[in-house]
């Protein structure tokens, strides 16, 4: 089955130029989105998954840059957009949630105010119907009382509503891509389940397409169809989701793995992945994850290896593979 | 084996009425009469979800919060009947880990320091032999003894917690709370924290009272867990009953609520995803405080509170109505 895609992203380098010099948080990313399909970003803090969404929102500070690489949505290249074709292409095809809605709802307006404002820039319509039509959304991201949640003011909904009206306005332009940067970090688990169960609901009869950040691989295979493991700004593994899971092999992935606690499982004990993540202006030489990797080898250190494929649609980045390629 | 520590009955209502014209008084029920006891050496997970009253225990458990009801006996001893230099005492053998270990801190003070506080509160060491415990300390929950003069801030999340383990387990305590240690830590690190604690606890004789809001992170270093709901312990068993066989409703949701790391499993999962969201502890529901989000709620459950009793051997339960059938993770 091959489907259509909708977002390239080819060698994509997003540096931040700071006080202490150049962090690379981005270096060197590839991937593509499908149509209809959710794509998986996974790595532990600090390994530029949300830097990557930020670089293809055009939603960076000004500190950050682009340095090279290019963002292809629907075949046409977005980082040479000017700022204000970037804003229309985020407003009608693609849309962002974050961790906490509340950074993203303006705690002076009622969240009816915010739902229609979003509707009435992309909907040509009138007051009264774009009250109708959020109420309807409202209604359909799992909002009992719709009416009463139309008038509030977001600070006085709970964790998990915030959330379920976050994706009402992100949906409510009908986005061909949703970007979520741990949309569910921030909630309790069983608000999390409703969360993701609402999601996988709202787009299935859609073609809407997903890039899905998470740093818990439960939610990973809960929700993903490729899947991209990022450590340290790069893409260390890229595959489908029940390959990644069955055949892991870049050591990291493996060691993440090992090391995530599975409570449907006899195991008793918890694999380690010693060390820890490295400071992004002081990068290790060679691979990056060399300082931590059970498997580190002599050319480990000064040599980076480079993603290849050690089969169709599975991408690594790892000296041990070298041979097969 | 010896019980080191017994809970009953243990209350803490805070008055949260607003405005002091008003007659009748509002008070929020975070801790709504629990009763447990804890084996010497063993670990209780405490789990449920933000605001369900888990801190709040631990903090009455140590005597930083006044209880409103209850008993709390450790060793033996109930703490209420103590004299202030008596509790003193009894306390340096409880101590506590935080998900941030230096909020209460001053950030001025350095790793030596931070460790060595409760050797020169409570012992009279001199100099020589306080460094000589700090670095063993140090070496203890791996820390490199290079880092004894920095300061807390250069660190990453997980040395921090171990500088937090070191401080804790500086006077050979008992008993250890600790209240969700590796909640903000990635899992890379959880891991490297989670294994240093079980292996101090079985070299220095530990006793945990591991808190955290997931089941996943318990897992492997319970013995028992409880589930805590609204200020209340559902459910308390061993880990393996917990997982393989919940009876309490809120215990199986939570289950099915975890994604697990295989998406083979995904459509599997017969679990149930519980609906509605949590209700304020002000506000608490009548009956059993969960049926506004049990599928399995009955005339019975609105009314009548169900009493936390032991259902079959070690395994308690709060419910009118436990599980035959409970759905667990645990594959057999
Ligand atoms: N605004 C910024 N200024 C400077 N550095 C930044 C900024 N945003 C992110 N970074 C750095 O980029 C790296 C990747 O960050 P991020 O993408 O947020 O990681 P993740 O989302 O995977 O946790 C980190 O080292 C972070 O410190
Ligand atoms: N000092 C306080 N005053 C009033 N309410 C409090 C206080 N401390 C905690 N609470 C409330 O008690 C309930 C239980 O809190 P806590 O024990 O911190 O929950 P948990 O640790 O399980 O998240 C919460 O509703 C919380 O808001
Ligand atoms: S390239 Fe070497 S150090 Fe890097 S992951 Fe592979 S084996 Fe480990
Ligand atoms: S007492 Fe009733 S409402 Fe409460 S958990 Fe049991 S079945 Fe559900
Ligand atoms: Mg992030
Ligand atoms: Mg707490």
């Amino acid at each position: 089955m091959s489907r259509e895609s909708l977002l390239e992203v080819r060698d994509l380098k997003t540096y931040f130029y700071t006080e202490d010099g150049v962090i690379p948080s981005v270096d060197g990313v590839s991937f593509t989105i499908k149509k209809g399909e959710t794509v998986a970003v996974v790595g532990e803090s600090g390994s530029g998954k949300s830097v990557t969404s930020l670089s293809i929102m055009g939603l960076l500070d000004t500190a950050g840059k682009i340095e090279s690489g290019t963002i292809l949505f629907e075949g046409s290249e977005v980082t040479t957009l000017s700022k204000k074709e970037r804003r229309k292409l985020r407003g009608n095809e693609m849309a962002m949630i974050f961790q906490e809605p509340l950074t993203s709802l303006n705690p002076l307006f009622t969240v009816g105010n915010q739902i229609s404002e979003a509707i009435r820039i992309h909907q040509k319509v009138n007051k009264k119907e774009a009250k109708k039509r959020s109420i309807e959304i409202l209604k359909k991201v799992g909002i009992a009382r719709a009416e009463k949640v139309f008038h509030s003011y977001p600070h006085l909904l709970s964790g998990g509503m915030r959330q379920r009206v976050m994706i009402a306005i992100a949906l409510s332009c009908n986005p061909k891509l949703l970007i979520a940067d741990e949309p569910t970090t921030a909630l309790d688990v069983t608000i999390q389940a409703q969360i993701l169960h609402l999601m996988k609901e709202l787009i299935k009869d859609k073609q809407t397409s997903i890039l899905f950040i998470t740093h818990d691989l439960g939610v990973v295979a809960e929700m993903a169809d490729q899947v991209i493991v990022m450590y340290a700004g790069q893409v260390v593994e890229y595959t489908d989701v029940f390959t990644l899971f069955k055949e892991a092999a870049h050591p990291y992935t493996t060691s993440l793995l090992a090391s995530t606690p599975k409570i449907h499982e006899q195991t008793e004990t918890l694999q380690v992945i010693e060390g820890t993540v490295p400071n992004p202006n002081d990068m290790p030489s060679g691979c990056r994850f060399h300082t931590r990797c059970p498997n580190v080898m002599e050319k480990c250190m000064n040599n980076e290896p480079v993603l290849t494929n050690i089969h169709a649609h599975h991408q690594v980045k790892c000296w041990l593979y070298e041979e097969e390629v | 084996m010896a019980v080191i520590l017994s809970v009953r009955g243990l209350k803490k209502y805070f008055d949260v009425t607003e405005g002091w014209w008003k007659k009748e008084k509002q008070y929020l029920k975070a801790v709504d009469h629990i009763s447990f006891d804890v084996n010497d050496g063993e670990t209780l997970g405490i789990v449920g979800e933000s605001g369900c009253g888990k801190s709040t225990t631990g903090n009455l458990i140590m005597q930083l919060l006044e209880k409103t009801e209850g008993e709390i006996i450790f060793q033996g001893v109930d703490l209420a009947t103590l004299s202030k230099h008596e509790l003193r005492k009894k306390r340096a053998e409880m101590q506590m880990i935080f998900q941030d270990p230096f909020s209460s801190l001053n950030p001025r003070m350095k790793v030596f320091d931070i460790i060595a506080e409760p050797l020169l509160t409570h012992l009279n060491l001199s100099s020589k032999r306080l460094k000589e415990e700090v670095l063993s300390l140090m070496d203890q929950v791996g820390l490199d003894r290079s880092y004894i003069h920095r300061y807390p801030h250069e660190f990453s999340g997980g040395q921090r917690q171990r500088i937090g383990i070191a401080r804790a387990i500086a006077l050979r305590p008992k008993l250890i709370i600790c209240d969700e240690p590796v909640s903000a830590l990635d899992v890379s690190i959880q891991s490297q924290i989670l294994n240093l604690m079980s292996k101090l606890q079985k070299e220095l004789r530990l006793t945990f009272i591991f808190i955290a809001h997931g089941l996943p992170a318990v897992k492997y270093i319970s013995d028992k867990i409880a589930v805590m709901y609204l200020g209340k312990i559902v459910e308390l068993t061993t880990k393996e009953k917990l997982f393989s066989k919940p009876l309490h409703p809120y215990t199986e949701g939570l289950l099915s609520a975890v994604p697990l790391p295989d998406p083979t499993l995904r459509h599997k999962k017969e679990g149930v995803i519980l609906e509605g969201d949590l209700p304020s502890p002000t506000n608490i529901p009548s009956g059993c405080r969960f049926h506004p989000r049990c599928p399995h709620a009955q005339e019975k459950c609105r009314n009548e509170e169900p009493t936390f009793i032991a259902h079959e051997e070690e395994h308690y339960v709060a419910c009118h109505f436990p599980l035959k059938e409970g759905v667990g993770v645990l594959e057999k």
